[in-house]
């Protein structure tokens, strides 16, 4: 009896925290979109950047992009459109505002963040199709078996059946994948190696160093994808200035190289 | 002769001048300086209850104007409008003037009444009016017939026109508006030609809404009759507060005969549509009703009640809830319901520095013609005076419900507005060749990028759980998959039920082809071995009927079986036996049936 009570006290608890929690980030979140109408950008991101530490909204990431597209911070920008279209798909605005920034930062559009029936959100929505056209058969088919009709009668709607689920099978895996690769991907932020020429290019460098030349170079804004060991551990590389070096590459393994880890942002942290 | 009628003629009209002249000085020298003398009485000095008398006043001597009133009698009552008549008269060459003074007089009882004397003044000298007697008597047969018929003709007159109104409820709030429904109901077969007026309010504690075009209904049957009404749908709004009548009347045009010593009093002429009927209005009237208007209770009068009675929602909304700061916002209040909504002033907003408030508009949509039932709209006009998210003040409103006779405040949600400070003047820069590209990025840039002003649902992680992960998602697939297992279970113990059933077949085969053995049965034997030898070749042969098998398709199956041909044979060998012995009639050649039982086990055995 004394178990049961302590679990519900501590669940309560638990609930106290979470709605006093939730207040303090309403709190902090209205009190950045009056520094925003205020016309205090900085101190609105600050805000924002602090509430984003712990907790997320699409409503949060959404003013924070639109701040730092303001200020021109493309990068910060379209990483935060896109964690705010992770959080709410179907947001319009989001979205047209992430197009418009891609726009303006001219990167190129990654069709992947543009697919809604093949991208890591679906990965749901096919299970439970799967689910469905595996159940529906299995049961049509059993109850038929055995109350003795015609097995060549079966061929077809079998086939189609096993088409169905194929399919199915193939867009859990193919949405899984988008999910892996969106769990791999990061966005370049802004430069920050010492750059004379001023470019707001960022490096790709041929070793993790920052004494190695570039082999390429990204803008702010474009998507990275980091590499993975067998092990399925990120290939990174820590350098005797203790900066950490990730092994990058664009869309279709177009650019690679070193890439600052300053330098770029996990869009899942 | 001529000149002598002439003379004549000329000496009569001079005298006739004279006699005048003689008469007026002396009628005027006799009114200044003769004796007065009063008389009074009742003429007649008897009459019954339902008639009346002239109460006269004859004064000689005088003709000038006399001052004087006339003593109150209880129960009787005179006019006040007395029939002046002058005389002058000559009687034995003295000259006489009178006045006579006549009044009308009914009484309101039966009985003796007595005007005592009482004081008349004439050319400032008062003189006495002596007491005058009336005899009132007990009405009369005829009078009492009388009556009845004037009651009934206005018993009649009641029902061939009348008005009724309803009221919701006998007693009304001090300010409270009603609806009613005024019917002026006009018997069918009474020539009306118009209605002269719609009906008028009698009751000055009332105020009532303007009265439109009435609403025409026919064959309408009350008391048995059949009316056409015309009705008309008001508001009655009560003003003071007490006990109050209120009634209605109007005035119809009747076509009527003529009277009776008209020159055209003839039946054609007096046909009241073809003839020369004449035109005649009479007075059309409601019950007399008595409304209580109860005043408002003080009692939990909540400051913000201004004097709405009724059942009302309100419900506020405005037009943007983002704004610039100076742009103009408008606040909609709109109060839905039954009410005095013609009586219902703008409800006051809560004032305060964030904002500037302008005075508000009227909309009234609903029923015009009564303002009873609708939605008033009003319509405020607020700047905002600084930026930032701002709460807007709701209106205030509280009303008295009459059902319920309790003060009701309505509050409506706080409206948050978020306003912006506004763009800064930049002086333009002189930059062609950006103005070019810029246009249209500007353009949409203007719908973009705007700021949400609630954070929306929180959530910790980016990406939701894989519902592959989920404990509910592999409960919920434990249905469809217990619903397989049934299937499977009840499946396969059909079909080990129908092979237990084949089994306990060929076993009571067996055992039938062991009895005909003990008892030698030979007949038995073999068509039970034969019925046996079907049984078991049709069923490994999947044969849907097994035992309408004859010998040569039991020997086909088996050949196209791949069985030994020796077992082929020694079936073949025992069918044909059996078909022997069957159809042969052979009885005298009784077969060992030890030996074929043997025998036959053995084949049994070996079909498989």
């Amino acid at each position: 009896m004394k178990k049961l009570i302590l679990f519900f006290m501590s669940f309560l608890l638990l609930g106290i925290q979470q709605e006093v929690c939730s207040k303090v980030e309403d709190r902090i979140f209205y009190d950045a979109v009056r520094a925003e109408a205020s016309g205090d950008l900085e101190n609105a991101i600050i805000l924002y950047e602090k509430v984003a530490k712990g907790t997320h909204s699409a409503n949060l990431h959404g003013n924070l992009a639109n701040l730092y597209f303001k200020l021109e911070k493309f990068g910060q920008a379209i990483i935060n459109y896109r964690q705010a279209l992770l959080l709410d798909p179907s947001n319009r605005e989001i979205r047209e505002n992430l197009s418009f920034a891609l726009e303006v930062a001219n990167v190129p559009k990654n069709q992947r963040v543009f697919s809604n029936y093949l991208n890591s959100e679906s990965i749901d929505f096919w299970f439970i199709i799967m689910a469905v056209i595996f159940w529906t058969g299995s049961l049509t088919f059993s109850y038929f078996y055995f109350a003795g009709c015609n097995r060549q009668k079966f061929f077809i709607p079998v086939s189609i059946w096993l088409l169905l689920l194929f399919f199915t099978t193939w867009a859990i895996y193919t949405s899984s994948g988008s999910q892996s690769m969106l769990k791999r991907e990061m966005i370049a932020i802004e430069p920050k190696a010492n750059d004379q020429n001023h470019s707001k290019l960022i490096q790709l460098r041929r070793f993790a160093g920052s004494g190695s030349s570039a082999n390429a170079h990204v803008k702010p804004g474009e998507s990275l994808w980091v590499y993975l060991k067998n092990d399925l551990s990120v290939r990174s590389h820590r350098s005797q200035d203790g900066l950490e070096w990730f092994l990058v590459h664009t869309s279709k393994d177009r650019k690679k190289g070193w890439i600052r880890s300053d330098e770029v942002k996990k869009i899942i942290p | 002769m001529k000149l002598f009628v002439k003379k004549q003629a000329s000496s009569f009209s001079t005298k006739i001048i004279l006699l005048t002249l003689f008469l007026g000085v002396q009628s005027f020298t006799l009114g200044q300086s003769s004796q007065i003398k009063i008389e009074s009485s009742f003429e007649p000095a008897a009459i019954t209850l339902s008639n009346s008398t002239i109460y006269k006043v004859v004064i000689e001597g005088s003709q000038n104007p006399p001052k004087g009133s006339i003593p109150k009698v209880p129960g009787l009552n005179i006019s006040n409008n007395p029939q002046t008549f002058r005389k002058v008269s000559l009687v034995n060459g003295v000259t006489s003037i009178k006045l006579e003074l006549s009044f009308s007089a009914r009484a309101s009882r039966q009985g003796s009444f007595k005007i005592p004397s009482w004081q008349l003044t004439i050319d400032g000298k008062s003189h006495s009016v002596p007491a005058a007697n009336l005899e009132v008597l007990a009405p009369s047969q005829q009078d009492l017939l009388r009556k009845q018929q004037k009651q009934k003709a206005d018993e009649d007159l009641k029902q061939a026109a009348f008005i009724e109104f309803s009221m919701p409820r006998e007693y009304l709030f001090q300010g409270e508006t009603m609806v009613s429904e005024i019917s002026l109901f006009l018997w069918d077969r009474m020539p009306f030609t118009r209605i002269e007026n719609a009906p008028i309010k009698v009751g000055d504690s009332f105020s009532l809404t303007a009265l439109g075009q009435p609403k025409e209904k026919r064959n309408i049957i009350k008391f048995n009759k059949s009316y056409s009404s015309y009705s008309w749908t008001v508001g009655i709004t009560a003003a003071i507060s007490g006990k109050h009548v209120l009634s209605f009347h109007s005035n119809v045009r009747i076509r009527t005969n003529n009277q009776k010593n008209s020159a055209f009093n003839s039946p054609f002429f007096n046909d009241p549509f073809f003839g020369f009927g004449r035109e005649e209005s009479i007075k059309v009237s409601s019950q007399v009703r008595e409304i209580e208007i109860r005043p408002l209770p003080t009692s939990g009068r909540p400051p913000s009640f201004s004097g709405a009675i009724g059942t009302f929602n309100t419900s506020s909304s405005i037009d943007s809830e983002k704004v610039s700061l100076g742009d103009p916002i408008r606040l909609t209040f709109s109060i839905s319901g039954n009410g005095n909504f013609s009586a219902m002033p703008a409800p006051t907003l809560t004032k305060n520095t964030d904002f500037k408030f302008g005075p508000p508009a009227f909309f009234f949509s609903g029923n015009e013609q009564t303002k009873f039932t609708g939605t008033q709209r009003f319509e405020y006009i607020i700047t905002p005076l600084k930026p930032g998210l701002l709460k807007l003040p709701s209106p205030n409103f509280a009303f008295f419900d009459p059902i319920k006779e309790e003060y009701i405040t309505l509050s409506n949600l706080e409206h948050t507005i978020r306003v912006d400070p506004g763009d800064k003047w930049n002086e333009p820069v002189q930059r062609f060749e950006e103005q070019a590209e810029g246009v249209q990025s500007e353009a949409a840039q203007s719908t973009l990028f705007q700021t949400e002003s609630e954070p929306g649902p929180w959530r910790k992680d980016f990406l939701r759980a894989s519902i592959s992960h989920s404990f509910l998602f592999w409960v919920v697939q434990t249905i469809p998959f217990s619903a397989l297992c049934l299937f499977i279970f009840l499946g396969f113990k059909k079909r080990t039920h129908g092979i237990e059933s084949l089994k306990q077949k060929e076993s009571r085969m067996l055992k039938e082809l062991k009895k005909c053995h003990g008892f030698n049965d030979a007949k038995g034997f073999f068509r039970t071995y034969r019925a046996l030898i079907q049984f078991k070749i049709g069923y490994y042969s999947d044969h849907p009927n097994p035992f309408s098998l004859s010998s040569e398709e039991l020997i086909q199956i088996l050949r196209e079986s791949n069985e030994s041909p020796e077992l082929i044979a020694m079936i073949n060998s025992l069918l044909q036996k059996f078909d022997d012995f069957e159809f042969a009639r052979n009885e005298e050649s009784t077969p060992n049936l030890r030996e074929e039982y043997k025998k036959a086990l053995s084949i049994l055995k070996r079909i498989k």
